[in-house]
């Protein structure tokens, strides 16, 4: 009788090969090969295309680094409460929130009359305001379902999924009401933020703002330094991972809840203020209609994708990013090869899963050995 | 009174036996210590393969009661075939069960998009494969 068996072991030396670039490179290369299968199995796209594609899609970076620093961002906000198991899915309605304090810092808090002038530190001065009022109230957001949590036991995840809703209505509402704006053209939005309220675009690379990059660097570089330096960073793994012995080591583990959620909170809280400064500069009516690029909901892959290692957060985001631009440049390219009534967004979701499961599933080798196990 | 009932039965009570459904069956996962989030892609994909087959199925069952219910069942097993498929990736290897869930959602949806349309094609075929052997009798 034959016996077959999978042996899944952690794995102690290491090699080159099994480095974690090889095999973060490898992973990919792999899924994009499997996917590209796929898609050549049911349509025929021949492998130039899809290869030249990927590439110009990874040449053209400009792109791709908007989002990838949003999504650093709000990845780092979602890890470092998935560290401290706090299941943070509501950073969409944090960045949400954090949009609604930047623009009412700017354009209806007294300080904007008080801070009007065109001069640099007038500007510089609202404009932290702006983005700190943001943080605030995403971490107050934030903080509703982790005092919930931490009083009443009841579990934070269905809480934030619905107050992803409440954000968007709230936000609906001020739009269309009291934040109406006059010079709109009869679209119900708000008035554009002042030109001195924007933040500042990096000459020659027009889709990023020197106040973002500086943001994405600190934020990720504050949370590394907190998780794996502080007292507080090791609470934190403490109640990740295990809570009994948190508690009975002395520590509150309910204080120890309650600060993660306002630190996860405050930064996609920063992360929405920053947005609306820096890109959209208005809030949209029926804001939850896609018009938030769901960076809140994206950032979750992000945080899951990097195996709950803060170093992977930005290899993790390039990732996704790249994807999903990936995949909108696929559309363009499949369009006239398709046969009629099958749609090119089905291709690109496909895409993507497949490659992200290939990716998840290649990357267990960086720290496992599997071997397949035949006995007679 | 009457119109509110009316109103009540089509919007809520269709959701409702929806939701509990959906509701139940990932009770079931999640009791069982995995966490699933593919669960969006994979109802898409059963509400998709559910239309394929029930118009597989009424062109070959007349009866149509019979034919749904067939569909229904086809459509349980293919999901539940997919299910035991990513509860083998989750609990047999060390990964990631929200990355792996997050990934099996994006294929559900493109699939979702996807086999109606394949199953039109083979209807179609089918149907000239008919009008073919009737030909051939005539």
């Amino acid at each position: 009788m034959v016996k077959i068996s999978l042996v899944i072991t952690k794995r102690y030396k290491r090699t080159i090969i099994e480095s974690t670039p090889v095999i973060l490179m490898g992973s990919l290369l792999t899924g994009l090969v499997m996917s590209y299968l796929i898609i050549w199995a049911t349509v025929g796209l021949d492998p130039l295309s899809f290869f030249t594609t990927f590439y110009q899609t990874l040449v053209s970076y400009t792109g791709l680094l908007e989002s990838l620093l949003f999504l650093t961002i709000l990845g780092t906000a979602i890890s470092i409460a998935f560290y401290g198991s706090y299941w943070n899915v509501g950073a969409e309605g944090q960045y949400v929130l954090g949009m609604l304090g930047a623009i009412y810092v700017v354009m209806f808090s007294p300080l904007s009359g008080f801070l009007s002038g065109n001069d640099l530190v007038s500007a510089a001065v609202l404009k932290l305001a702006a983005i700190l009022l943001g943080g605030a109230l995403g971490a107050l957001w934030s903080l509703i379902p982790g005092l919930i949590k931490v009083f009443t036991k009841i579990s934070e995840i269905p809480i934030m999924l619905l107050m992803n809703y409440i954000a968007y209505s709230l936000s609906d509402y001020l739009t269309a009401g009291p934040w109406k704006g006059r010079y709109t053209y009869g679209y119900i939005r708000t008035d554009m933020i002042s030109e001195s309220a924007r933040l500042t675009v990096i000459p020659g690379l027009e889709t990023l703002r020197y106040e973002v990059v500086i943001a994405a660097i600190v934020v990720l570089v504050s949370i590394y330094l907190i998780l794996d330096h502080t007292l507080l960073g090791l609470k934190i793994k403490f109640l990740g991972t295990n809570p009994t012995a948190l508690k009975s080591s002395g520590f509150d583990e309910r204080k120890v809840t309650v600060s993660v959620a306002t630190i996860s909170g405050f930064i996609a809280g920063l992360a929405g203020a920053m947005r609306l400064l820096g890109y959209d500069y208005r809030l949209p009516y029926n804001i939850g209609d896609g018009k938030t690029g769901f960076y809140g909901y994206t950032a979750i892959l992000v945080a899951w994708l990097s195996f709950r290692d803060i170093r992977f957060i930005v290899p993790s985001a390039i990732i996704v990013s790249a994807l999903s631009s990936f995949g909108y440049r696929i559309q363009m390219s499949l369009k006239g090869l398709l046969p009629p009534g099958i749609s090119a967004y089905a291709f690109s979701q496909i895409f993507i899963g497949t490659t992200l499961i290939v990716y998840t599933l290649t990357r267990i080798t960086k720290e496992f050995s599997v071997k397949l196990v035949i006995r007679r | 009174m009457n119109e509110f009932l009316d109103w009540f039965v089509r919007t809520l009570a269709s959701a409702y036996v929806v939701y509990t459904l959906v509701g139940v069956g990932n009770a079931i996962i999640e009791r069982s210590g995995v966490l699933n989030l593919g669960i969006d892609g994979l109802f898409m994909l059963s509400a998709s393969l559910a239309y394929t087959y029930a118009i597989q199925m009424s062109s070959l069952i007349q009866t149509g009661f019979l034919a749904v219910g067939i569909s229904l069942l086809l459509t349980a097993a293919t999901t539940a075939l997919l299910y035991s498929l990513f509860m083998v990736l989750n609990t047999v290897l060390p990964i990631s069960q929200g990355a792996i869930g997050l990934s099996f959602m994006f294929v559900g949806y493109g699939l979702a998009a996807i086999v109606g349309n394949i199953g039109r094609l083979i209807f179609s075929l089918q149907r000239v494969r008919i009008e073919y052997i009737s030909i051939t009798h005539v």
